[in-house]
């Protein structure tokens, strides 16, 4: 995401494509809660991520630390 | 008719009474299990009496009300859940602390669908904090904290995707254990995000939270999650102490600017463990940032038909959240997961010089029911999405974490600290927190409502 994130368009788009029915005194909250994930969007897209590489899989393991596992060798 | 008890489900019976009394005020149980219990002492062999020498014998618990238990609906804290049949058969973790001894004597209330910090809750009422009545308990596993804390069960099980055992064990003064991510089975227990869901205990001493993790693990292949690791013996490992272990202190965003009764805590837990080196990680923001897009998306996903359905039967605490969070973008989510996978890697590189990483467990103490917002680092932010500002960034990467209960001095009300490990080493955040209670330093104190209820 590089371009400033419009909540208010953004939700009146995708209300729509999601099929969601929103009631107007909902969408204040809805909206604002639409612009903190565009904040926490903007900053893991400033992350230095490997190009050409997705590595989803590895994602979801908790992984091993070499001096506090020595023990389990 | 009137029920004639064996010596043992009276001297239970008793306890139940009193604990119906006292959750009158504190609203930590959403059902209490006599009948199920009473059958269970009934049907019970010598061998598994109260005092047999099984590890957990002798143990009252409870879990959290999205543990499915056997002819309960789980109710995950939501309205929507009461249409769901009862659970054909109790949670894997149920049947485990059952097979060690202990008792289960109820369900838990907690934050709906645990997309919650608060234990705050608009279907069932809020769990109270036993330690001030008007504070908020602290969530999603408000009532699991709040009834350990208050005395009602001395173990409890609960949920914690970013911080649900955590934050409420840190704002109730308790102990707590979110463990590996992977370590626990989730088999039998409503999801929130499977991506970053776990399971845990809390408890009123580290000994008692080690003896009840060291009965909970076992690979289960309920969940795919769920990794084959050797069992660690925890509880046999407590007096080995500090013994050889390099701790640090998390600085940056981990650090206690703004938040007095953080900074107190660390300080004082710092002082204990006569910890003088501050590490700075890398990426933290990021990998926080990762963890809510994540935690969004999934429960939003898991939510979607009943958001598209019936939108009004949802907190409208969690369902802004949720509406929110089914209209964001796939492409937000798959960076999210490699942002994850790339905080991991950062973070995993400090266990190479310290075993122990320390870190507050909550901003502040408990805040006042109804509080909405607060200031992090000066600018104003809802309270809801961000008491788990210091817990979310460990589990997106699912290292350990076990909560010790410190004291704030002007307040008077409990504030935890985080003991984190390397992934797989909850004995070594065990360790630090059986010493931090040893030297008087962590510890539960009974809460003041005891003193009113007896006048």
């Amino acid at each position: 995401m590089t371009k400033k994130f419009d909540a208010e368009s953004h939700f009146t788009a995708m209300q729509n494509t999601m099929d969601l029915t929103i009631d107007a005194a909902w969408k204040p909250m809805v909206l604002q809660h639409l612009s903190i994930a565009a904040e926490m969007a903007q900053l893991i897209n400033n992350t230095p991520l490997p190009e050409n590489e997705l590595a989803l899989a590895n994602t979801f393991f908790a992984g091993e630390a070499k001096r506090a596992n020595r023990d389990d060798t | 008719m009137t029920m004639t008890h064996t010596p043992e489900q009276g001297c239970w019976q008793q306890h139940l009474d009193a604990l119906r009394l006292f959750d009158k005020q504190i609203n930590s149980f959403s059902a209490i299990l006599d009948k199920r219990l009473m059958q269970q002492i009934a049907q019970a062999k010598p061998a598994q009496a109260a005092n047999s020498s099984a590890p957990l014998a002798g143990f009252s618990f409870g879990v959290k009300n999205l543990f499915d238990v056997k002819d309960q609906i789980t109710l995950a804290g939501s309205k929507i859940n009461r249409d769901l049949p009862q659970a054909a058969a109790d949670a894997v973790l149920i049947q485990r602390m059952e097979a060690a001894g202990a008792r289960l004597i109820g369900c838990l209330n907690m934050g709906e669908f645990a997309y919650d910090f608060t234990g705050e809750n608009s279907h069932y009422g809020n769990c109270n904090n036993p330690h001030d009545l008007s504070r908020m308990s602290g969530g999603s596993s408000s009532g699991s904290a709040a009834a350990v804390a208050a005395g009602l069960v001395r173990v409890a099980l609960g949920s914690d995707t970013n911080g649900s055992i955590r934050v409420p064990a840190s704002l109730c003064g308790v102990f707590g254990l979110k463990p590996t991510y992977g370590r626990l089975p989730r088999s039998g227990t409503f999801p929130f995000s499977d991506s970053l869901d776990h399971l845990g205990p809390l408890a009123r001493s580290a000994s008692d939270l080690a003896r009840v993790f060291d009965c909970l693990q076992g690979y289960h292949p309920g969940d795919p999650a769920c990794q084959n690791r050797p069992v660690l013996h925890s509880h046999e490992q407590l007096p080995q102490g500090l013994a050889n272990l390099k701790i640090a202190k998390l600085g940056g965003y981990f650090d206690t600017e703004g938040f007095p009764e953080a900074a107190a805590a660390m300080e004082k837990v710092c002082q204990a463990l006569q910890v003088a080196d501050t590490v700075l990680p890398k990426g933290v923001s990021e990998g926080r940032a990762a963890a809510y897009l994540i935690t969004n998306v999934e429960g939003s996903a898991l939510h979607l038909r009943r958001l598209q359905t019936r939108p009004q039967d949802f907190d409208p605490d969690t369902r802004d959240r949720f509406l929110a969070g089914a209209m964001l973008p796939a492409q937000w989510y798959a960076r999210a997961q490699q942002t994850r996978l790339w905080f991991k890697q950062h973070m995993l590189s400090l266990f190479t010089k310290h075993d122990i990483l320390l870190a507050p467990a909550s901003p502040f103490c408990a805040p006042k029911q109804g509080e909405k917002t607060f200031l992090l680092r000066g600018e104003p932010k809802l309270l809801r999405p961000n008491l788990g500002y210091f817990t979310q960034p460990i589990s997106a990467i699912g290292l350990p974490s076990v909560v010790v209960p410190t004291w704030d001095e002007p307040s008077k009300l409990p504030i935890g600290v985080q003991i984190i490990a390397a992934p797989w080493r909850e004995d070594l955040c065990l360790r630090v927190a059986a010493a931090l209670e040893q030297q008087g330093f962590a510890f539960i104190k009974p809460p003041h409502f005891f003193e009113s209820e007896s006048r």
